[in-house]
Formats: structure tokens, sequence, C-alpha cells
């Protein structure tokens, strides 16, 4: 059974629509990777999930259930939620930060302290910063705040909106290798919104391709380079120049994980 | 004349303490009454835009109104007394109280709501854990413009019967002797001036506490409100 479903999902501003009729099914496990141009709908769709953004028509299953038929709140304690300039509330600590939802839950102080521990091990953040506060921290520390802090409730999904948008490449690159570590270690289900084709191919275990309100392609990294859908695809990924952007190493990786799938059937003859 | 002033503090120390004390009675209580209203009216506003609009140049109108013109009216209406002067004072201080809460908790950045509530707030825990923490340094900045005015506007309120230093302001005018209207005036304006200082002291606390370093925000100092009186 599908974690999070779409069907036939609509939304729209007043002038134009957002999302225009989309199906998606993600299952438990995933990694999916939002991308797309600004505009194409890709953060309205993951703020459907969590009831940040009502929809207009269609219905969005949650866990089995309508997301009208969840308590709000309840449902968004269980989502961990990055936004793109991260949000750390100034007046707390790192600590009290990565602990905001179990205090929210009343969760005991000394499983409030463990856990933001581990995490802080987990993310990468020596213990000493959590008496800190936000306004002491480096832009990839807060980055790293922000994931500890959506991952305190233990949540089965995750939604992260461009989450590593403003931090500098090296840092970037960091942060993406150990988001796709925690990914395997924890294995939870992750929606991951972005418009860096590269963040995208890495992360995703399966990368949705968004234009103008629909779903362009979804499939992995490998079928989406390998099997474009359609002539929007080749554009999106050719203007980009992803392909001359690949290490070999990650070519063939995806070329292997596309026959698995059985994506292609014959040699690529997009290479060379 | 200073050391005539100082000879009738000594002589008369126990009739301005009484009055010290009756003044800092009426303020306190002008002030409880503010503070709780001007919370609730604040907070209220922020989820009512319309409401918003109107509190806000209700009372700023009330605002322009000289202060002897509001007591002569409140005098016709609700007789000389405590009770009017309360009123007065209460419905100047609500501008700077009102102002500043509704602009507090509304400038808090919205990225840090949509995560708070992403994450599962309820809105009382948003309001309280967010947004008052938040917008407190500001709320204080008009909390403070408030108290130093309740005291001022104090002092006028003795000539519609309702005691504090005021009286020894009134008696000096009213018996022609100018000591007794000085030492009165300058009681106040000392009682105005060591309550700023100590609410200074709190604020910049609350700003190296809440909005990191200080001199960081400025322009909240804007709602820092010259006294009126």
């Amino acid at each position: 059974m599908a974690v999070i479903e779409f069907q036939k999902v609509t939304k729209s501003y007043g002038e134009g629509d957002v999302l225009k009729g989309l199906d998606l099914q993600v299952e438990k496990g995933e990694f999916i990777t939002l991308l797309g141009e600004s505009g194409c709908g890709k953060t309205t769709l993951l703020k459907i999930i969590n009831g940040m953004i009502p929809f207009d028509t269609g219905y969005v299953k949650i866990g089995g259930k309508l997301l009208s038929e969840w308590n709000i709140v309840e449902l968004r304690r269980q989502i961990g939620y990055v936004i793109q300039h991260i949000g750390l509330f100034p007046h707390m600590t790192v600590a009290e930060n990565i602990a905001y939802v179990l205090s929210l839950q009343k969760s005991p102080k000394t499983l409030q302290q463990q856990k933001a521990e581990m995490l802080m091990d987990l993310v990468g953040l020596p213990r000493e910063f959590m008496p800190r506060y936000p306004r002491e921290l480096s832009g990839g520390q807060k980055q790293r705040v922000g994931v500890a802090r959506a991952l305190a409730a233990e949540p089965e999904i995750i939604l992260m909106d461009e989450p590593f948008g403003a931090v500098d490449e090296r840092t970037r690159n960091q942060l993406q290798e150990e988001m796709g570590a925690i990914h395997r270690q924890m294995n939870n289900t992750i929606l991951f919104v972005t418009h860096d084709i590269q963040e995208a191919m890495k992360l995703g275990t399966r990368v949705v391709l968004m234009n103008q309100g629909v779903i362009e392609q979804t499939g992995t990294p490998g079928e989406l380079v390998l099997r474009p859908a359609n002539d929007f695809v080749r554009r999106f990924l050719g203007n980009k120049g992803y392909l001359a952007l690949l290490d070999d190493d990650h070519v063939s990786r995806m070329y292997e994980e596309a026959l698995k799938n059985e994506a292609i059937t014959e040699e690529i003859p997009a290479l060379n | 004349m200073p050391i005539r002033i100082l000879q009738l503090y000594r002589d008369r120390s126990d009739f301005f303490w009484e009055l010290f004390v009756q003044h800092a009675y009426i303020t306190l209580i002008a002030v409880g009454i503010i503070t709780v209203l001007g919370l609730v009216l604040g907070i209220a506003m922020t989820k009512n835009k319309w409401m918003a609009v109107l509190l806000l140049r209700l009372t700023s109108f009330l605002f322009t109104i000289p202060s002897i013109a509001l007591f002569g009216v409140l005098v016709s209406i609700t007789g000389i007394g405590l009770r009017s002067a309360l009123i007065a004072i209460i419905l100047y201080g609500l501008l700077p109280m009102i102002r500043n809460t509704y602009t507090g908790l509304i400038e808090v950045d919205p990225e840090i709501m949509e995560a708070a509530e992403g994450m599962g707030s309820t809105p009382g825990q948003l309001l309280l854990r967010i947004q008052l923490p938040l917008a407190l340094p500001v709320i204080f900045s008009g909390f403070r413009t408030m108290v130093v005015m309740t005291i001022a506007l104090g002092g006028i309120a003795s000539f519609i019967g309702a005691g504090g230093l005021g009286r020894a302001i009134w008696r000096g005018i009213s018996t022609n002797y100018a000591e007794m209207t000085i030492a009165g005036s300058l009681l106040i304006a000392l009682f105005a001036i060591i309550t700023d200082m100590m609410l200074e002291k709190v604020e910049q606390y609350l700003r190296t506490h809440y909005l990191g370093e200080g001199g960081k925000h400025e322009k909240t100092q804007l709602h820092h409100e010259r006294v009126k009186t």
C-alpha cells in the first residue's frame, strides 16, 4: 500500500492552475526527488501533504487515510518538515530546536535530551553545540540542525523543500551524502524538492520531473536519463548538460540499475 | 530656591511619601489593566484585520486628544475621583501597548512560523512558544513607553481628585507656592526616569536573549515613543 497517494489533484491560486490533475503514488522507503523549474508546482505538491496548502479537487491519502480524515496537528507531528531557509527558532538552543516536536508532545525532558544527543551524532554535529543558539552557527550547521529537528519524532515521512539551497557547494555535497546515508539507515519515506538536476539524480531513488502542474516523467535517475518519456524530459536534462556533468561511474551505475528494472533492454544508444 | 525645595522635602517628608505611595498605587493599577487589555486586544488583532485597523485608528485618535480635555469630558460623565483618572490613563496607555503587541506578533519571520506550524504546533502553542517569545522585546518596548507615560499622566490625574504626586503641584499652583509645585514635579520626573532606567535594563536583556546581539534591531526602537503628558 502506498504511503502517499495523489489522485487527480488540482490546485489553482486564482490565475492559472498550479497542479493539473496530478497522480502520484509513493511507496514506503522511497527517496523521491521532485524536480522542475520554479513555478512547476513541486513545492505546492509537497505542502499539500502536510496540509500547509489546501488543494481544490481530487483526493490525497496519507497512510491509507484521506487527508481530510486526519487530525492535521497529529499528522504534522508524524511528518518531518524541512523548509528552504530552515526557520530555526532563534530563541531556542540547538537542543531545544531539535526536540521541539517532542516538547509539543510533552515527552519527558530526559528523553528529549537523549534524542537530541543521538540526532546530533547522526547529522554530524559536535554535542557541545547543543546549548548554543542558531545565530552562533554557520549555514551548513543550521541545515544540519534543521534535518535533525525533522527527524526527532521518528517520522515515517519527511518533506524537504530545497533544504540545501542556501549553502556553498562543498557543504551541499557533504549534506547530500549524509542525507543519503540517513535515508539508508532509517529507511523512511522522503520527498525532496529541488531544481538542481544533479541533486535530484544523486539523492532520488525515484525522480519525479514536473512541468507546469503535471508530471512529465517519474522513474529512477537511470530511466530518466536513458529513457526520457518525451521531448520535455530530453530537453530538460539535455539543456542542463546533465550527461556531460556525470562521471562515468555514475552513468554505468545508473545503467545497471535501469537494466535491473528492465527500463532498457539494449545497449545504451544515447551515450558516446 | 534649590535649598528651599530640599528643606521642603525634609520638613514635609510624610506628606510627600504619602503622595508617592498613592501615585505608585494608581500607576500599578493602570499598568496592570493596560497590560492585560493591550495584550488581549493586540493578539486578537492579529486574527482579524478589520479589527486591527479599527483599533489602531481608534487608539491613535484618542492619543491626539489633549489629556486635560479628556479629563474634563470624563469628569462630566464619570465624576471626580480615581475612576475617571484611571479611565483616562488607561485610554492613553492602550495605544503603545496594543500597537507594539500587534506589530511584534505580525513581524515574526514567516519562515519561522511556517516551520513551527508545519511541525504540528497547535494555534495556542504557536502563540505561546513561538510568536509571543519572539515578539517579547517589541512588546516590552511598548510596555516601557506605557509605564513612563502612565507615571507622567498620573500627575495630571490628581487635578480631578485622584491623589498622587500631582496634588503637590496642584497645591503649589493654587496657593502660589512655587517650591511646592517644583518639588512635586521633580518627584514625578524622578519616579518616571528611575522606572524607565530599570525597564531599559530589562529590555536590553530581552533583546540580547531573544533577538541576538543588541543593536541589530534598532528599527523596533521606532515604537518607543516620546512620553506624552
